[in-house]
């Protein structure tokens, strides 16, 4: 389909001046041979009859300026798929479409372990998240009635995304198992997702990023995003290849209260480690909600809301401890940049 | 098709939900009868009406718990997973209902506590062997609005584009007439 | 009053001084501008080896000065679109002296505009991703769609009408000038020898251009606001914005214009041709778009201020009242009230009077830039503290280098190509040489 809109504008762009040009010739030629009729033939004048042609001709090629533009016509309308694996099929061939549900009752920002969230962190050592990058970002927000609740931030998997719809080049971009990627081999960096983002969920390298030896040999992929590269933009990925393979997340995996259920909406079974809970029923029987939900984006990341009451959190102990990236001080010689 | 059973009592608690309660002392206690789809595809709606009867006096059990849950696994985690919970309303009945999601065969087990008391008896009812239904939750990337596509911007482009060339007939024309001049002048110098 | 061919004579002596006389001043203007962009390209250099990481963004305010100044280089690139367009299809008679400069302006700033976008990008090296790769879907290849199809088109729009102009200086240029130079001339003059033929096919061309380019013109500052418009962000999810960027961008355009044709006029003498009626009627321009500006910053800033949706407060708080409130509070008063009173209050409605406004409203639509690109972004969209945005020497080295590359390759044009639309003016004077314009008339004395 691409195909046959590039050809049409190819078409258009170059045949146009060729016609004006073709046109031309012709015009020419007869306006030649009505004065050929008209004046004597004289000695020598076939030769400036070619010089004034070939001269016609080649402003006639001016013509072709505009078509200067012509590799705008290489713009696909859809843009090749970023090569990713085979995803994911539960019962009946179906695909999986992975979901993440955050039971905020059971998160007390790891106040109890007097940890960083251990969520951020693992997810930091296992992506080798370069500092500053919180992909799972726990955040304090006050509580209508006093007190704080926490709230782990992952990237929200909208299946509206206003990231995806605004990349001016496919690197960010939906898979069918519902999740959001970014490609960092085809990404520009021009950060217009960061701008659409209404999540502040994606992430600069602003300089060379930290880089560890381990990193350089892990097959990069945009399902894992190892190793990270300067210029381009980051954020968490779902862990659809830890998925696919039969693992929870990162995130999930750490939770010392199994918070992080993560699941497949498909199949309606989602599982925080220790349980197996029907997405659907878990979903209405907590009255669950979405991140900013009137903005329409459709998230896959689903709240159930709390502020740590299950693990005896009282809402009135406020502060975290601050996130930590343990990892990059084994790389020497990189500077973190500021958040 | 409604199918009725009638379902025999089986003294296999849920281990989950048990107490410490004898099989005998429930096997007799409550009868059941439900209404069963004969086959169901992914995706469709399931609906079983359960009927709870107390086998010792034959009276209708209002308040029961009735609870519909099956075996499931993900990620390399297996368990029971409640699909459906309903109370059976005053002349005994309750509806089970919720959206078929395996898409394989599977086992319902109904399971279900007289009111007032917190022994939960359960029996597993029936195979309903499921038809390959079509994907149910899809990845939509964003929105698509009919007629709306790059087409638009395209023939756009193409419009206006063609417009510009266009005028590049204008020095074209004023190249043609300097040069037909010219040669015009070649010819009566020559002559 | 004197023939037509008398004034047709001294008008070619005054479009031809530029091309002929070079003084020292020249050449020291040139070198300083080289200067100042040799430093922008040493910055470049280091942000090339560094990464982004030398400038002062960051993920929060991931977008600054360079976005900014992309937009005021778009902005004022509208001064060609309007003057000569517009003015061309409405028949504006004293529209003749300036439109050269007004083209002039529209594709250098176009060219210095496009270029800050490599600037910001991550990865100049993927440019060509955006060829290869590129969604139609995106805001941003609306953007490079609009802009390059605007660039052709003024380009295209600036060079036809040239054509008589430049067989002028291919013809009086002759002698003396390097051999290099009359070829040059003779190929862009392509054979001009205002025969009627010739003079029917560029009217023709030229009708046709003046009237597509409009539109694109409006399309190109349009599409620029769409980059913030399609975002979900307090302060850019409005539906005013394209006719605010629009609006502005005209605006602008216009001061540029008036800045360029006083700084133009006073070098080259041009008194005679550029008169205070020009700066005048632009004067006027300008006063009704400070008016319509207002008025959209009223309709946008009301219509969302009276509710105050969530992030609005903060937004309202810090524009008015907080980090941004000089920002604003000079591009209200000192670049839309005083500028409109300068040009509607008789006695400095004088040539100095709509420059000092058109200075105004340039910086005022800098600023206005500024603190839309980065007012909004520092609303926080989880509850996070505002991150503070300041550009770094980089960013300032870039910027100083994008405002003297446009100035300096507004002088390279002036020197190479004729700054008047000679064949215009003299068409203009013979048709009102009976019944001479009120404009015309005006200017003369």
């Amino acid at each position: 389909m691409s195909g046959i809109v590039g050809l049409v504008l190819v078409i258009a762009m170059v045949a146009v001046p060729l016609a004006v040009m073709l046109h031309m010739r012709a015009a020419f030629r007869a306006d030649r041979e009505a004065t050929e009729t008209l004046s004597v033939q004289g000695v020598g004048s076939g030769d400036n009859h070619r010089r004034s042609f070939l001269k016609l001709l080649g402003i006639g090629g001016l013509s072709a300026i505009p078509a200067a533009g012509i590799p705008t016509i290489f713009y696909r309308a859809t843009p090749d798929a970023v090569a990713v694996e085979q995803p994911a099929t539960g019962a009946g061939g179906r695909i999986r479409q992975w979901t993440m549900i955050i039971d905020l009752r059971s998160c007390d920002g790891c106040q109890s372990q007097g940890t960083p969230p251990q969520c951020t962190t693992a997810c930091i050592e296992g992506h080798l998240a370069p500092e500053p990058m919180e992909w799972i970002e726990v955040f304090e927000q006050e509580l209508p009635g006093g007190g704080s609740q926490f709230i782990p931030t992952p990237c929200m998997q909208c299946q509206n995304p206003p990231c995806v719809n605004v990349c001016p080049v496919g690197a960010t971009f939906s898979t069918p198992e519902g999740v959001v990627l970014i490609d960092q081999v085809r990404c520009i960096g021009c950060r217009i997702c960061m701008a659409a983002c209404p999540y502040d969920r994606r992430f600069f390298n602003w300089s060379d990023p930290p880089v560890p030896p381990e990193a350089l040999l892990a097959d990069y992929s945009p399902d894992h995003q190892i190793p990270a590269s300067k210029g381009t933009v980051m954020k968490c990925d779902m862990c659809p290849d830890m998925a696919r393979s039969g693992t929870l997340p990162y995130c999930a995996q750490a939770c010392p209260n199994d918070a992080i259920y993560y699941g497949d909406l498909e199949e309606d079974i989602a599982t925080n480690g220790r349980e197996l809970v029907s997405v659907s029923r878990f979903l209405s029987d907590n009255d669950a909600y979405l991140l900013k939900e009137h903005l329409g984006t459709k998230p896959r990341v689903y709240y159930i809301p709390g502020h740590g009451e299950r693990v005896g959190r009282d809402p009135f102990t406020e502060g975290r401890e601050p996130t930590q990236w343990p990892w990059v001080r084994r790389v020497e010689g990189t500077s973190p940049w500021s958040r | 098709m409604r199918l009725a059973l009638r379902l025999l009592l089986v003294a296999a608690l849920v281990g989950a939900l048990g107490g410490g309660i004898t099989p005998a002392a429930l096997a007799d206690h409550l009868d059941v009868e439900t209404s069963l789809p004969d086959t169901v595809k992914a995706g469709e709606i399931v609906e079983i009406r359960v009927t709870v009867t107390s086998a010792a006096t034959g009276q209708r059990v209002p308040g029961a718990t009735v609870i519909a849950d099956r075996e499931a696994s993900i990620l390399g985690f297996s368990g029971r997973v409640e699909i459906a919970r309903a109370t059976a309303n005053d002349s005994g009945e309750a509806i089970l209902r919720w959206r078929e999601r395996s898409g394989t065969t599977s086992t319902i087990v109904v399971a279900y506590s007289e009111a007032g008391e917190t022994d939960l008896e359960s029996l597993p009812i029936s195979i309903i062997t499921v038809g390959e239904g079509p994907q149910i939750v899809r990845s939509t990337a964003g929105i698509q609005i009919p007629g709306l596509g790059a087409w638009v911007i395209v023939g756009l482009l193409v419009g206006v584009w063609a417009i510009i060339q266009f005028s590049m007939v204008g020095p074209v024309q004023i190249a043609r007439v300097a040069a037909v001049r010219e040669a015009d002048i070649d010819e009566g110098s020559a002559s | 009053m004197e023939s037509l061919s008398a004034y047709q004579a001294r008008l070619e002596e005054a479009t031809l001084r530029p091309a002929l006389r070079t003084t020292r001043g020249y050449w020291w203007l040139v070198t300083f501008l080289a200067l100042v962009i040799a430093l922008g390209v040493y910055a470049w250099t280091t942000q090339l080896d560094d990464g982004l990481v030398v400038t002062g963004m960051r993920d929060r305010i991931a977008w600054g000065l360079y976005i900014s100044v992309f937009v005021f280089f778009i902005g004022i690139s509208h001064a060609g679109t309007l003057i000569s367009a517009i003015l061309r299809v409405t028949k504006a008679g004293w529209r003749t002296p300036i439109t050269r400069i007004a083209e002039f302006i529209t594709v250098v700033a176009l060219i210095c505009g496009a270029s800050l976008i490599i600037v910001d990008m991550g990865r100049p090296d993927r440019l060509l991703n955006v060829l290869l790769h590129g969604r139609w879907q995106s805001p941003i290849l609306w953007d490079v769609l609009a802009i390059s199809t605007y660039l052709t088109a003024s380009a295209i729009y600036l060079g036809i009408p040239m054509v008589p102009d430049v067989a002028l200086f291919r013809d009086r240029l002759a002698n003396g000038a390097s051999q290099w130079r009359s070829r040059f001339y003779a190929f862009f003059a392509i054979g001009w020898e205002n025969l009627p033929a010739q003079r029917k096919a560029l009217l023709r061309a030229v009708a046709v251009l003046s009237v597509i380019i409009i539109p694109i013109a409006v399309s190109v500052h349009t599409v620029v606001s769409w980059i913030f418009g399609m975002t979900l962000r307090v302060g850019w999810n409005s539906t005013i914005f394209g006719l605010l960027f629009v609006a502005g961008a005209i605006f602008s355009g216009i001061a540029t214009l008036v800045i360029v044709m006083a700084v133009l006029r006073k070098v080259y003498r041009l008194e005679e041709y550029i008169t205070e009626v020009h700066f005048v009627n632009l004067g006027y321009l300008l006063a009704a778009f400070t008016l319509i500006m207002m008025y959209i910053n009223i309709s946008e800033y009301l219509t969302t201020g009276f509710k105050l949706e969530e992030g609005e407060e903060f937004l309202f708080r810090e524009l008015f009242l907080g980090q941004f409130a000089g920002l604003y509070w000079f591009y209200f008063l000192g670049g839309l009230a005083l500028p409109g009173l300068l040009i509607l209050v008789k006695r400095t409605r004088t040539v100095a009077g709509v420059v000092t406004a058109a200075v105004l409203v340039d910086l005022a639509m800098f600023a206005e830039r500024y603190f839309i690109v980065i007012s909004a972004q520092r609303v926080p969209l989880m509850p996070y503290e505002p991150f503070d945005y300041v550009p770094t020497w980089v960013e300032w080295s870039i910027f100083g280098a994008a405002v003297a590359f446009f100035v300096l390759l507004i002088a390279v044009f002036v020197k190479v190509f004729p700054i008047m639309a000679v064949w215009e003016m003299v068409e203009e004077r013979k048709e009102h040489a009976t019944e001479p314009a009120l404009a015309i008339e005006r200017g003369e004395h």
